[in-house]
């Protein structure tokens, strides 16, 4: 019997790792061609068969790549913009979403629906009086477009952790009350504590789509000292073609902060693994 | 503890309250906006000083607006960096946008255009001046530079009368860059293949001349794989055209009053079934890549492939090369020989403040800032003179530089001016494509079909009066 | 002073303030920054707006032309469809298969999951260039590894049968970043279920069956409609890819209307596609509400919802 769990376990971790790694293969092999690219002179990027190992190595493609134009300054707006922007969509669309999960009052569900159908309104119909809206109440060549918004709630992390607060049970919450807590106490000191993770998604993805988001800022600045990097990267394609090398090593680098955030915030997935060999 | 959250609820809601009305009022004057915009005028969109009533000490305050990448990322800003001193009553304010005009200019352009908030100058894409024109957004140069005594004997006649509208010059070029043909000249000799002329007036490299260097430059393996190609064929929409004007066709009768599309004649079918039988009827191009110009300037570079066509703000990615690059012009066939040539224009909007200061802009522009930007920049420039001087004169390879120069003294062939080129442009690419993956073998029945689609095109975006 | 609190705490009073008090925010964002540009949007399907001139109000002509004038509107709505039909189930089952691996008890579980999630951080441009030239016919990385195990590879983006697939292997490869949100769903299962389940003898398809997927229910139906949202309004991959190409086999109905708005400054007809698509997605996803009934179970949900 004992052998035979062994074996088993053997053969599903197996399995496990041969999958993974078969698929990390498939999703990094962009992420090497991407890093030999940043370091090869700009006549060698497509030289075929594909060269993996440049030759020559150009080191210098990084720091070139990073001081032609002004990606300090770049960070800094962009980390100004990011840190309030992934505050409040965070908090505030947790406040909502506890509204149309944990609550129940008269329209909550036609007003959810509302909620979802906002994301389905293309935006670049919506892009021309967003403009003219922003510019009568003088925010373009402001970073308050970029930031403000976030801290009405968003859709999509509104859906997302409304599902997830459904799934709480509502036990703890019900002990709460009866000791005297109001709902919205509940809330701050029960619910919000239990959804970390659900938490945690959204702070990453609100991360990661404030950290690239070149579009708005291409839109509503004018001002090239309040670029961010995403609308730096951009700069590398032009309508006279890419530079390859240069456009790779900035976006390696401008990549890191995001993976390594992800990086150290996955631990709070891990609560839940599942403890043996084989799920 | 009850008690304060309830009041902070409370100012909440009063706060809330407050944005909300003015949201909709907001709103409201949003709708609004697009239809008294034109009779509104507004200011110039970065202005952050007030606009001076009285003759000023002040500096008139001017904002350009250009898209900016490789090969000369801030190098146009610092080309007409000095502009504020050379006319003190003016201030300029640059503003560089990334990503050129398919890669978000347009949008951020046209939606300041939208809200009636218009640069003071600006790069647009020859397809866009028509409809700009139509709706009379531009402002007239005209009368500017004859009392400036500018010269414009400077640029090409044909660039001026394809900014010219009722009498009215609407524009100043931002780069006039050539196509031609860039080859390996290593690949040629040890092919014995003969060579691209560098001469315009050489009539002595014809198509049957460019048909045969391209059979010596294909070469297979003993697998029938091919090794290496002689041309790249390209659905690259103004090397088509050139191949079709080569054969003598037009893609339409009149490119200043067209009424309707000449695709299908026999000259121009005859081009495109040339063009794109060299690939599929005889291998000399390798396979179709998703966009026009992709992938050509590498095959090149890893020596596999022998001509391709681009254009004078590419050379820089063939400087550092282990074989010698060269420059030639398109073979002559029954109709000459022919080319393309890029004439993007600098604008004014008819609602700018300060046009005196656009001009002089332009001016400068046109002007000192040329050099630096030739030189530095890499690309070809616009003056004549400014051309010779600092584009022809750069050593380093590709050579001969004179060959984009020269291909710009004879343009000839402006986009057909109408006001929605683009959407005929696509339609013609969406039927092309099918020749291009070889879906489709005869030229004539796609020809045909794109007569058939842009002919009421055509009349649609024909705002013109004779 | 105990008589408001009591009216204030009794149930249902409390909930209704309460709730309506914490959706507020939303609603004020709501008006301020959508509703104007929205309703702007849908007047202005009714007319027609070249960015420039004044709005000429043209009534329902919008309307007719996409449905009975210009194919390339329906077409390009059958080509988003397609690509969604098959895209969202592929990526929700993908996607769920690789998060339920990454969250057993592996080595490198930590570099694992990073490495799944880069693609999500990479996004935009670089990203969509990156894979044209890997779909690259002639030298691309795709047909290079395929020639590897004696596979001739299509032309992949310049073949029209392979251009729609080659836009879903795409989207496969950036799966990990919707992985997040099935980990946090996994989180959610207490784990005494799987004990008590081993206990109990159950086997891993057993356990798989009984009570994970019952249990992420919740978070498959989130995947489920923001997948549907995303998928057709695919855009940025296309333009710079394919611009539409080869002959409109990959024209997807965003990238159409952008074009319709801001190449052909036709603004009220763009304006008229952006309100269909909202119906078409509207109706599919309230479809899948009315689904969700059946299938999705929430542990923490009030009575008679969904």
């Amino acid at each position: 019997m004992r052998l035979g769990i062994r074996f088993r376990d053997l053969i599903s971790k197996t399995f496990i790792y041969g999958a993974l790694i078969a698929g990390s293969f498939f999703i990094i092999m962009p992420l090497i061609w991407m890093i030999s690219t940043s370091l090869k002179l700009k006549s060698h990027v497509f030289r075929f068969p594909p060269e993996f190992i440049p030759n020559p190595v150009v080191w210098s493609n990084y720091p070139e790549a990073l001081t032609i134009l002004p990606f300090d300054k770049y960070l800094i707006n962009t980390l100004i913009i990011v840190i309030i922007s992934v505050t409040g969509e965070v908090l505030m669309s947790a406040v909502v979403a506890y509204a149309f999960s944990r609550l129940k009052w008269k329209g909550r569900d036609i007003l959810f629906i509302i909620v979802i159908a906002t994301m389905m309104l293309p935006g670049q119909v919506t892009l021309i009086p967003i403009f003219i809206l922003y510019r009568q109440i003088g925010w373009l060549d402001t970073f308050f477009p970029l930031t403000v918004p976030s801290w009405f709630g968003n859709a999509f992390y509104i859906f997302l952790l409304r599902q997830y607060f459904m799934t709480i049970s509502k036990d703890m919450d019900e002990a709460a009350v009866i000791d005297g807590a109001s709902k919205f106490g509940v809330f701050w000191r029960i619910t919000l504590p239990m959804a970390k993770p659900a938490l945690g998604a959204v702070a990453i993805f609100s991360f990661q789509f404030h950290w690239n988001d070149f579009f708005r800022p291409l839109i509503f600045l004018f001002d090239k000292n309040k670029y961010t990097l995403a609308l730096g990267l951009r700069f590398f394609q032009g309508g006279y073609g890419t530079d390859w090398p240069y456009l790779m090593a900035a976006s390696l680098v401008v990549m890191l902060p995001v993976i390594l955030i992800f990086f150290f915030a996955q631990r709070y997935f891990i609560q839940g693994v599942v403890l043996t060999g084989y799920k | 503890m009850l008690e304060k959250k309830k009041i902070s609820r409370r100012d909440f809601l009063r706060v809330s309250g407050v944005a909300a009305a003015s949201g909709v009022l907001a709103a409201c004057g949003a709708e609004a906006t697009p239809e008294e915009e034109v009779k509104e005028e507004m200011p110039a969109e970065e202005a952050e000083e007030e606009q001076p009533e009285a003759p000023a000490e002040e500096p008139e305050e001017v904002s350009i607006f250009f898209w900016d990448g490789p090969p000369l990322i801030g190098i146009r800003e610092e080309a007409m960096q000095p502009f504020d001193e050379a006319y003190p009553g003016c201030k300029m304010n640059f503003t560089s946008n990334p990503g050129g005009p398919a890669g978000g200019y347009n949008d951020k352009l046209f939606t300041m255009l939208a809200a009636g908030d218009a640069p003071d100058v600006f790069i647009i894409e020859y397809t866009e001046l028509a409809g700009l024109l139509s709706k009379d957004q531009l402002l007239d140069l005209k009368p500017m530079i004859e009392a400036d005594g500018y010269d414009l004997s400077q640029f090409p006649e044909m660039m001026i009368e394809a900014y010219t509208h009722e009498g009215g010059i609407y524009g100043l070029p931002d780069n006039l860059a050539a196509i031609a043909i860039f080859y390996n000249q290593d690949m040629f000799e040890e092919a014995g293949a003969m060579l691209p002329t560098d001469k315009w007036d050489d009539e002595g490299w014809t198509v049957d001349d460019f048909f045969n260097s391209c059979e010596k430059l294909t070469k297979t393996d003993a697998s029938g794989k091919t090794t290496q190609w002689g041309y790249d064929v390209t659905t690259w929409d103004k090397v088509w055209q050139t191949w079709v004007r080569i054969f003598g066709g037009q893609m339409v009768d009149d490119p200043f009053y067209p009424t309707e599309c000449t695709l299908n004649e026999k000259e121009a079918v005859e081009g495109l079934q040339f063009l794109f039988d060299l690939r599929w009827e005889y291998g000399f191009a390798p396979k179709p890549e998703a966009m026009a110009d992709m992938g050509s300037t590498e095959l090149l570079l890893s020596g596999k492939l022998g001509m391709l066509n681009n254009g004078s703000w590419a050379f820089n990615n063939f400087r550092d090369t282990d074989f010698t690059v060269s420059l030639g012009h398109y073979p002559t066939g029954p109709g000459g020989r022919s080319n393309y040539v890029y004439y993007y224009p600098l604008v004014v909007p008819k609602t700018t403040k300060s046009p005196q200061c656009a001009f002089n802009m332009m001016k400068y522009f046109e002007g000192p800032a040329m050099e630096k930007i030739i030189k530095d920049g890499g690309l070809q420039g616009t003056t004549f003179d400014a051309q010779e001087k600092w584009f022809e004169t750069d050593p380093v390879q590709p050579n001969p530089k004179y060959v984009f120069t020269d291909a710009v003294k004879h343009f000839l062939a402006p986009d057909p001016i109408l006001t929605n080129w683009n959407e005929i442009l696509n339609v013609m690419q969406a039927q092309l494509d099918l020749l291009n993956i070889g879906e489709e073998r005869d030229a004539k029945v796609v020809c045909d079909e794109i007569v058939r689609q842009v002919n009421p095109l055509i009349a649609e975006g024909q705002w013109r009066t004779q | 002073m105990t008589r408001i609190v009591q009216y204030f705490r009794s149930y249902k009073n409390e909930d209704t303030i309460t709730g309506w008090l914490m959706v507020s925010p939303w609603i004020i964002g709501f008006l301020v920054f959508f509703l104007g540009p929205m309703i702007a949007s849908l007047v202005l399907s009714f007319m027609e707006w070249d960015l420039i001139s004044p709005p000429e109000f043209v009534g329902i002509n919008n309307y007719l032309e996409m449905f009975v004038v210009d194919p390339l509107a329906m077409h390009s709505l059958k080509i988003t469809m397609i690509f969604a039909f098959f895209s969202i189930p592929i990526n929700i089952v993908i996607g769920l298969a690789i998060a339920m691996l990454l969250n057993t008890k592996i080595k490198g579980l930590a570099i694992f999951r990073t490495i799944y999630y880069l693609p999500a951080v990479l996004a935009g441009v670089a990203v969509a260039l990156l894979w044209r030239w890997i779909f690259s016919s002639e030298f691309g990385l795709l047909n290079l590894g395929l020639s590897l195990i004696g596979i001739e590879g299509p032309a992949w983006l310049s073949d029209k049968a392979t251009a729609l697939p080659s836009f879903v292997i795409m989207r496969i490869w950036g799966v990990g970043a919707m992985m997040v949100i099935y980990l946090a769903g996994l989180q959610s299962i207490p784990t005494e279920f799987y004990e008590a389940a081993e206990i109990d003898g159950a086997n891993w398809l057993q356990r798989t069956f009984k009570i994970t997927l019952p249990l992420l229910t919740p978070t498959i139906f989130f995947q489920l409609i923001v997948g549907l949202i995303f998928a057709m309004q695919i855009f940025t991959e296309p333009l710079m890819m394919t611009n539409g190409g080869p002959a409109n086999a990959t024209l997807f109905y965003i990238l159409y209307l952008y074009r319709q708005a801001f190449q052909y400054f036709n603004m009220g007809y763009a304006s008229a596609l952006a309100w269909l698509f909202f119906l078409v997605v509207l109706l599919l996803t309230l479809f899948t509400f009315r689904s969700a009934r059946s299938w999705v179970y929430y542990e923490g949900a009030q009575e008679g919802e969904s």
